[in-house]
C-alpha cells in the first residue's frame, strides 16, 4: 500500500526502504494525477509521453473533481438540511476517490471509514433527532452573499496563482509508505502527539456529557 | 532514546494529567456538601505542578523524537500557566455556586485547558502545536457556554466555537502548506529550510494563513469579532481566565511559529505584524471608550493589550541584532506575566459584584464601592491603574519594556502610538475609579460576593501586581534565561 504524503519526519531514517517518485517506478497513474492536482497546466514533453495513461486518470480526476466541487456547492446552497447532508456524503466520497487516485489508499480508506462511515451517519442522526417541523429555512445570511462570493473568489484566485507560480520540487513527489511503517511511526515517534489527542478526546467527552445533561441533573451533581 | 529522561522532562504535564483524573474521580464520590473541597485539591495539585516546573528548569532538551522542546522559555510560560490556573481555580467557585453550576466539570475543563497551554508552549513540531492548541481552546468553548440556561452564555459559546474552529482550520491549512513547501513539520527544520532564500508564493499563502489563524486566537483586530460576545457571555471570572489563558497560549504559538520557524523570513511579515499591532491596540481602545458595561469594556481593553504584545513581536521582526531580539522576546514574556495577573483579577472583581444574578457588571454597580467595600475598591483601583500603565505597578513596567524594545528595534513610530494609546486607555480605566470613589451608591447597591477563596486570590494578584511593579528585577534573570533559550 502507498500513502501519497511527502517524507514523514519520523520516517526519514527509513528512506532506504521507501519507493520514491512513483512516476519513475512503474506507477504512472499516481504520478500523473499528482501533477494534475498541482495543476501546472504546462504541457511538458514528459506529460505528453504519458498521454495514453493520462487520459484515464484525467477523466477520473475530472469526474471526482466535479463531484467534490459540485457537491460542496450543493451543501451550502441547498435549503433542505437533509439534502445538504447527502450532498456532503457525495463530497466526502469523491474526495476519498481522489486520494485513491493519488496513490494514497490508506488515506482513502480512512476517509471512507471516518467521514463517510461515521461522521455522515452521525450528522444525519443528529438532524433526525433534533429537527422539528419543516426543515427548509430561508438562508439567514442573504445580504452578505455578494460580498462572501467576492471574498471567496479573491481567495481562490490568490491560492490558484500561488499554486501555479510555485516550484513544488520534491514536495510534489509521492512517497510510498506501507501500513506497517505508518503504524510503527504512529506508536513510536508520534507517540506523544497521539497521547495528547487521547486527552483531547477525554476533554471532549466530558464536555459533551456536561452540555447534553439536563440542568436539573447539573444541580444534583453540583 | 532514554524514555525515563524524556518522561522526567514532562513532569509538569504529568502532574496536571494525574490531577485532572483525580479531580474527575473525586467529583464522582464527594457528597454535594463537600464539593468545595475540589478547589483546595485543584490548587494543591497546581502548586505541585509549579514545583515540577522548577525541577525541569534549565533542562533545555528536545525530547520525544523531536516533537517536544522543554526549554527555559516553555518552562517560564508553564509557570505563568500554573499561576493563571491557581487564580482561576480560586476566583470561579463562588460565582458558580450562586448560579448552581457544577464545580467538578469546571475544574476538569480548566485543567485540560492548562495542559493544552503547556503542550503549546513546548511544541517543537507543528503537529504537537496544533494538538496542544485544540486541547487549550476546546475546553474554552465549553467554559464560555458554561451557564447552559443563560442565553448570553449560549450565544457567546456558540460564536466562540464556530469562529474558533474556523480559525483553527485556517491555521491547519497554513500548516499543511508549510509542509508542502518545506517538506517538514519540525519547527527548527522549517527555519533552516526557509533561511537564505526569499519566500515563494506558496509559502506566502502559508504565512498568511498561519498569521490569520494565530492572530485570531489572540483576538487581534480585524479578527476580533468573536471576543466581546464570548467574553461578555461567559461567566465573569471564567472570562478572566479566557482573556488570559488562551491568549498566553496563543502568544506562545506566535513565538514558536513566527519567531522560531518563520524567524529567518521575519522581514516579510514585519509590516503585517506592525499594522496588526496598531489596528489592535487602537481599535480595542476606541471601542472600549464608549462602553458603559465594565465587563464589556474590559473585553475590549483585553483586545488592546494584545496589540501592545503584538508590538513586541513586531520589534522582534525589526530588530537588527540578536540582543534586541532577545530584549523584545523578554518584553513579550514580561507583558504576558503581568497582564495575566492584572486582567484575571480585574474580571473577578466585576464577578464579585454579580452576586445578584440579574446584574451584568454595569458601570453603575461600581458607584460608591469605595465606601461600601474599601478593600475591594482599593484592589480594583490598583488593578485599573496597572492596566493603564501607571507606576509603581506591573502594568507600567510591562509597557515600558515593550516601548524600550520597539525603540531599540528602530520602530519609534510604533512606540509613539503605544504611548498615545495608553493615554487614550487611561480615560476609560480611570472612569471606573471615579465611579468607585466620587459617586454616591445606587439606591439598591449591588450585593458583594465575599467568598474566602476569591478574597485570597484577589489579595495574591494585587500583591503580585505591586511587587513586580516595584521590584521587576525579581524575575529579570528568569526572563533573560527564558528568552535566551530561543537563540
Amino acid at each position: 500500500m502507498t500513502v501519497g504524503l511527502g517524507p514523514l519526519p519520523g520516517l526519514q531514517t527509513q528512506e532506504g526502504h521507501l519507493k520514491r517518485g512513483t512516476v519513475e517506478s512503474g506507477r504512472p497513474l499516481a504520478g500523473a494525477a499528482r501533477r494534475r492536482v498541482a495543476d501546472t497546466r504546462v504541457r511538458s514533453k514528459e506529460l505528453q509521453r504519458e498521454r495514453s495513461t493520462l487520459d484515464i486518470t484525467g477523466i477520473l480526476f475530472f469526474v471526482l473533481a466535479i463531484g467534490v466541487v459540485g457537491a460542496g456547492l450543493a451543501v451550502v446552497t441547498l435549503r433542505n438540511v437533509i439534502h445538504s447532508a447527502i450532498a456532503m456524503m457525495v463530497c466526502f466520497g469523491s474526495l476519498a476517490g481522489m486520494y485513491a487516485l493519488l496513490g494514497a489508499p490508506i488515506v482513502a480508506a480512512a476517509q471512507v471509514l471516518i467521514y463517510l462511515g461515521a461522521i455522515s451517519v452521525l450528522i444525519i442522526f443528529a438532524i433526525m433527532l433534533t429537527q422539528a417541523g419543516d426543515a427548509s429555512l430561508a438562508a439567514p445570511f442573504h445580504r452578505q452573499v455578494p460580498f462572501a462570493a467576492l471574498a471567496a473568489l479573491i481567495v481562490v484566485g490568490l491560492i490558484g496563482w500561488a499554486v501555479i507560480q510555485t516550484d513544488w520540487g520534491a514536495a510534489a513527489q509521492a512517497v510510498a509508505v506501507n501500513l506497517e511503517q505508518l503504524a510503527i511511526a504512529l506508536f513510536t515517534d508520534y507517540a506523544l502527539p497521539f497521547e495528547i489527542i487521547s486527552l483531547l478526546l477525554l476533554a471532549a467527552i466530558i464536555g459533551a456529557i456536561f452540555l447534553a445533561r439536563r440542568p436539573e441533573e447539573d444541580e444534583r451533581a453540583g | 532514546m532514554n524514555y525515563l529522561n524524556d518522561l522526567f522532562t514532562l513532569l509538569p504535564e504529568i502532574v496536571l494529567v494525574v490531577l485532572v483524573l483525580v479531580v474527575i474521580t473525586a467529583d464522582l464520590f464527594l457528597p454535594r456538601a463537600d464539593k468545595w473541597m475540589l478547589t483546595p485539591l485543584t490548587v494543591f495539585g497546581l502548586i505541585l505542578a509549579g514545583i515540577a516546573c522548577v525541577l525541569v528548569w534549565g533542562v533545555n532538551d528536545t525530547v520525544f523524537s523531536g516533537f517536544y522542546r522543554v526549554d527555559d522559555l516553555s518552562v517560564f510560560l508553564k509557570m505563568v500557566t500554573v499561576g493563571v490556573g491557581i487564580l482561576s481555580a480560586l476566583f470561579v467557585p463562588s460565582y458558580l455556586r450562586i448560579r448552581r453550576l457544577p464545580l467538578g466539570e469546571f475544574n476538569a475543563m480548566l485543567l485540560f485547558s492548562l495542559i493544552g497551554m503547556c503542550v503549546l508552549c513546548s511544541s517543537s513540531d507543528l503537529i504537537t502545536l496544533f494538538v496542544g492548541l485544540e486541547l487549550m481552546v476546546m475546553p474554552g468553548y465549553l467554559l464560555t457556554g458554561f451557564a447552559k440556561t443563560d442565553r448570553y452564555s449560549n450565544e457567546g459559546g456558540l460564536k466562540y466555537f464556530l469562529l474558533g474552529s474556523f480559525a483553527s482550520a485556517i491555521l491547519l491549512f497554513g500548516v499543511s502548506w508549510t509542509y508542502g513547501v518545506t517538506g517538514t513539520t519540525r519547527i527548527d527544520a522549517i527555519g533552516q529550510a526557509l533561511s537564505g532564500s526569499s519566500l515563494n508564493p506558496a509559502m506566502l499563502v502559508a504565512v498568511a494563513m498561519l498569521m490569520v489563524g494565530a492572530t485570531f486566537k489572540v483576538a487581534a483586530v480585524p479578527f476580533h469579532y468573536w471576543t466581546p460576545d464570548a467574553y461578555q457571555g461567559a461567566p465573569t471570572p471564567i472570562t478572566g481566565y479566557l482573556s488570559v489563558g488562551p491568549k498566553l497560549g496563543a502568544f506562545a504559538l506566535l513565538i514558536r511559529v513566527f519567531a522560531e520557524a518563520l524567524g529567518p523570513v521575519r522581514a516579510d511579515w514585519l509590516v503585517v505584524m506592525a499594522i496588526l499591532a496598531v489596528l489592535t491596540m487602537t481599535g480595542g481602545n476606541i471601542v472600549a471608550l464608549v462602553q458603559t458595561n465594565v465587563k464589556r469594556m474590559l473585553a475590549y481593553s483585553a483586545i488592546a493589550h494584545s496589540g501592545y504584545i503584538l508590538a513586541g513581536l513586531a520589534a522582534f521582526a525589526a530588530a537588527g541584532s540578536v540582543a534586541v531580539q532577545r530584549e523584545s522576546i523578554e518584553s513579550i514574556l514580561f507583558y504576558l506575566a503581568g497582564y495575566a495577573l492584572m486582567n484575571i483579577a480585574a474580571f473577578s472583581v466585576v464577578g464579585m459584584l454579580q452576586r445578584d444574578t440579574s446584574r451584568f457588571g454595569g458601570l453603575r454597580s461600581f458607584a460608591g464601592l469605595g465606601a461600601r467595600s474599601p478593600g475591594r475598591a482599593a484592589a480594583m483601583a490598583i488593578l485599573l491603574l496597572s492596566l493603564t500603565g501607571i507606576p509603581p505597578t506591573v502594568g507600567f513596567f510591562a509597557k515600558w519594556y515593550v516601548l524600550l524594545a520597539t525603540v531599540d528595534a528602530g520602530l519609534a513610530w510604533l512606540a509613539v502610538l503605544i504611548v498615545l494609546n495608553a493615554a487614550l486607555a487611561a480615560f476609560y480605566y480611570l472612569r471606573v475609579i471615579v465611579y468607585m470613589y466620587m459617586r454616591e451608591p445606587e439606591d439598591d447597591p449591588a450585593p458583594i460576593d465575599a467568598s474566602a477563596f476569591g478574597t485570597v486570590a484577589l489579595a495574591l494578584s494585587v500583591i503580585g501586581v505591586i511587587l513586580l511593579g516595584v521590584y521587576p528585577g525579581a524575575i529579570l534573570d528568569v526572563l533573560r534565561a527564558s528568552a535566551g533559550s530561543l537563540f
